[in-house]
């Protein structure tokens, strides 16, 4: 059982950027207060709606895809979410001690098919690959580093790239 | 997440309210799945309350259509938010679940 600090452990303002940083253990029901949290936390921030649902949208299927697939025990992980508010959106870091999984590289679902062959695999990573303004992925020794950039009211270009180290 | 329900001419109107999220879609997908099971066949969804909806929440939609599908039901969503309906038309749902402007609409199509 892992007694570290849960949610919100800090909270601090700039000039520029507010930031929160958010930990949670590999739980649904946590990553679920999490959005809540975060939701909260960007509205009082004044981020703009659009981006707002974005970034909620990017916690919940990003954190959930890594409680889902990415440990290969059944012990407790501490998984990492820091929200930076910018002027017309939101930086989303994510950082877990999963196994390797670059969400850049997986491919996207078929939205093309009819409704009988439509399978819904994939498709969480694609919404948020699509609503992104850009993402890096960086894998450092033990860690996967998820950036996500979030920009308000419009779709985002869908720019990825990947950082080896 | 609320889900309450009304009958307008044999049409099976499902309002859905507040958030469809990794929560709260099992519980979903068990109310709505029940209700074809009970004999409804033409469906619509007024999403005009659906504040959030992500993958979760599609994969209830698909599998509703799909159930709805096989019994030669129908299933028409009406009055999303913007953003509700942004996600529907990322993950290409537009194609395979037609989307109204209005309840009234989509009930006309359905009947």
């Amino acid at each position: 059982m892992i007694s570290a600090q849960r949610h919100a452990p800090e909270a601090w303002k700039s000039a520029f950027t507010v930031k929160k940083q958010f930990v949670i253990t590999n739980d649904l029901q946590e990553t679920s207060r999490l959005c809540a949290d975060a939701e909260q936390f960007l509205e009082e921030a004044g981020t703009p709606p659009g981006a707002i649902y974005g970034a909620v949208l990017a916690l919940e299927e990003m954190i959930s895809n890594i409680i889902k697939y990415g440990y290969d025990d059944h012990a407790d992980h501490l998984i990492t979410a820091t929200l930076s508010v910018q002027n017309d959106g939101v930086e989303l870091l994510l950082e877990d001690d999963g196994h390797f999984f670059n969400p850049l590289e997986s491919p996207a679902p078929d939205t093309d098919l009819p409704l009988q062959d439509r399978r819904i695999g994939g498709l969480g990573i694609h919404l948020v690959r699509k609503l992104a303004h850009s993402m890096n992925y960086r894998r450092t020794a033990s860690r996967n580093q998820l950036e996500i950039s979030i920009r308000g009211g419009r779709r985002g270009s869908g720019t990825a790239s990947t950082v080896e180290s | 997440m609320q889900i309450s329900e009304t009958d307008r001419d044999h049409v099976k109107v499902v309002s859905l309210s507040g958030r469809l999220d990794s929560l709260s879609s099992p519980d979903a997908e068990k109310r709505l799945l029940n209700l074809v099971e009970a004999g409804a066949r033409k469906m619509v969804l007024d999403c005009q309350g659906l504040e959030y909806i992500s993958s979760a929440g599609l994969r209830v939609l698909l599998t509703l259509a799909k159930h709805l599908g096989a019994v030669q039901g129908n299933l028409l969503l009406a009055a999303p938010a913007d953003q509700v309906r942004e996600v529907l038309d990322i993950a290409g749902f537009a194609d395979i679940l037609p989307v109204c402007a209005s309840v009234d609409e989509a009930v006309k199509l359905c009947a």
